[in-house]
């Protein structure tokens, strides 16, 4: 039996007679990021909270490193990194003040922990800004670096790159990347944005209306993804009968005048081409497209995308 | 809990508010001076602290000092969501309720010590010598600490209203006037009496917060004793009674601040 760093056992949360999290069963595996993939609303934020202890649940259960949560804080807390919706700091105190306060209260003595936090995340040591004149983005990467300064084993990170730019998504992203390849820290984290997603979990867990729906390895979902032979021509028509007649294949489907989808992947490529040619069409495009996480989202949500 | 504590007094960095404090505490001498040069007090310095921190600054202002920064500091928590990073440490709330409750505690001391050694100041320098010096500011340590436990209610009441600081500030400087209603109404009954020992204690007014303080400043301040002689009884009190109800006052309300927020989810 593989021991999970987190696990979850029919885990649920109802505010009032709503039920924002429903029997919720988790299962990260060390040394991997997991990306909790929902819409707004979801249950994300509502999960996390759980998973720290910062809200009690309705019924269910939480083990981390092996251990209920309840009754265990004192030694699990500190092996875990966080960060909660929005970033919450002094706004009277520097960036660097803020993590002395944090660092005082985890017992890391050095000042060079606070450094490096900030070194990594991008912001200065001993700035004279006080939090409140801080960015968005700034306020995250300080957010980010207080749950990265105590080194802790496990990180869970809700919507890390909220208000980031673009490098510094990218930033964040390798960084994230590195703390779990090289250091083999375990990641949790929450988006509602598919493409980081895809980019940097290793697992992937969709969480639609406070039920999840899907867990799998990223590898696995992309696998079992839908794919098909996108084809561009003169006439679909004519298309059609030559794939019929000349290619021997009734897994297709004519979607306009010029276009076509190939269901059959087994057909080469090339093959197709030269038949087309053959048969005197005109070839405008012909590639291989595969169903993105997107595509597979709203199908598994049954929803109209993401929000 | 020192560190809690340290954290407590480095969130204060930056803040006005105790600038604003400190600046009052120097600035009370002087209507404290001007009251007794009008002929308020016999004009020594026992009178004139006494006047100080039992008439005026005690019951105003160090409940809305302690009250103020009771909820600076709980507010800010609140506000700017600092408790989801707080409890994931972990800290404990009863932790954090005690950090406070010691901060209060140390603001309303440090507020009524140096309102008196403003006093003491300007008396040197008019010329009244500063005596008996020490029991005054030991008395008037205590005072910081009574005071500072009469307003724990007012913070239990302002936690669980849950209100915007506006309003509890308001609420803060309500109470410090409550206070002085007291403490007037107690002097009012009192004047109206042959002397201020022989007032008859069966009035309720007599056993109001404020006046009990009122009544047990001048026998310690002037001796330094903690239980006073048998002569002085019933009117002046000695220390340990109003001890005991401070240190009561501090279980029940801090115990129950404590439960109140156990209840609240971050
Ligand atoms: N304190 C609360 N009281 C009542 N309902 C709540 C509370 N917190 C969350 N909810 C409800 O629980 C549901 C899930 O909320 P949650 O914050 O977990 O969503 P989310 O997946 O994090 O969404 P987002 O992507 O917008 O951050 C929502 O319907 C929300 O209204
Ligand atoms: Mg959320």
């Amino acid at each position: 039996m593989t021991t999970y760093l987190i696990e979850t056992k029919d885990l649920t949360k109802q505010y009032g007679d709503q039920t924002s999290v429903n029997r919720l069963n988790l299962h990260l595996r060390p040394g991997r990021i997991y990306g909790l993939l929902g819409r707004n609303g979801a249950g994300k934020t509502t999960t996390m909270k759980m998973l720290l202890g910062l809200t009690r649940p309705t019924a269910g259960e939480v083990l981390l490193f092996g251990m209920p949560l309840r009754g265990n804080e004192r030694k699990i807390l500190p092996r875990i990194g966080s960060l909660i919706e929005s970033p919450g700091f002094y706004p009277n105190l520097t960036g660097t003040e803020n993590l002395r306060i944090f660092a005082r209260l985890r017992g890391i003595p050095s000042a060079d922990a606070i450094r490096e936090a900030l070194a990594l995340v991008g912001l200065p040591y001993r700035d004279k800004k006080v939090f409140s004149q801080y960015s968005l983005g700034m306020k995250q990467r300080l957010a980010i670096a207080l749950a990265v300064m105590h080194d802790p084993e496990l990180l869970i990170l809700d919507e890390p790159i909220n208000g980031l730019d673009p490098i510094g998504i990218a930033e964040i992203r390798s960084f994230l990347r590195k703390l779990c390849d090289e250091k083999g820290k375990t990641i949790l984290l929450s988006s509602h944005i598919l493409s980081e997603i895809s980019l940097l979990a290793d697992d992937v867990g969709i969480l639609h209306q406070g039920v999840l729906l899907e867990e799998e390895s990223l590898a696995e979902l992309e696998a079992r993804n839908g794919r098909s032979i996108h084809l561009s021509v003169s006439d679909s028509a004519q298309a059609a009968r030559l794939l019929e007649t000349e290619l021997h294949t009734t897994a297709f489907r004519v979607e306009d005048d010029h276009s076509l989808r190939i269901l059959d992947l087994g057909l080469p490529i090339p093959a197709i081409a030269r038949t087309m040619l053959a048969g005197g069409l005109d070839l405008q495009d012909l590639h291989l497209c595969e169903d993105t996480l997107e595509d597979y989202f709203k199908r598994v949500t049954g929803g109209e995308g993401i929000a | 809990m020192l560190s809690l504590i340290w954290c407590e007094l480095y969130k204060l960095k930056r803040t006005p508010f105790v600038v604003l404090v400190a600046l009052a505490a120097c600035l009370f001498p002087i209507p404290a001076t001007l009251v007794s040069m009008r002929g308020g007090t016999d004009g020594s310095f026992l009178s004139l602290s006494f006047l100080l921190l039992t008439i005026l600054a005690g019951p105003l202002l160090l409940p809305v000092v302690g009250g103020c920064l009771a909820v600076l500091l709980f507010h800010r928590e609140r506000d700017w969501e600092t408790l989801k990073n707080l409890y994931t440490v972990p800290v404990r709330w009863s932790g954090l309720v005690a950090a406070k409750l010691f901060v209060v505690y140390l603001g309303c001391v440090l507020f009524s010590m140096v309102s008196l050694l403003a006093v003491a100041a300007t008396s040197s320098l008019t010329g009244t010598p500063a005596t008996p010096f020490f029991s005054c500011l030991a008395a008037a340590a205590l005072v910081g600490f009574f005071y500072a436990s009469a307003t724990l209610p007012m913070i239990l009441l302002v936690l669980w209203l849950d209100r915007g600081t506006l309003l509890s500030v308001l609420l803060c400087v309500l109470y410090g006037v409550a206070q002085s209603i007291q403490v007037f109404g107690g002097l009012y009954y009192i004047a109206g009496t042959a002397s201020a020992e022989a007032a008859p204690l069966d009035s309720p007014l007599m056993w109001s917060f404020p006046i009990l303080v009122f009544r047990w400043y001048t026998g310690f301040a002037a001796s330094g004793q903690m239980v006073l002689g048998p002569d002085t009884a019933p009117f002046y009190l000695d220390t340990v009674p109003l001890l005991a109800l401070s240190l009561l006052l501090m279980l029940v309300c801090g115990g129950l601040m404590v439960l109140l927020g156990r209840r609240q989810e971050v």
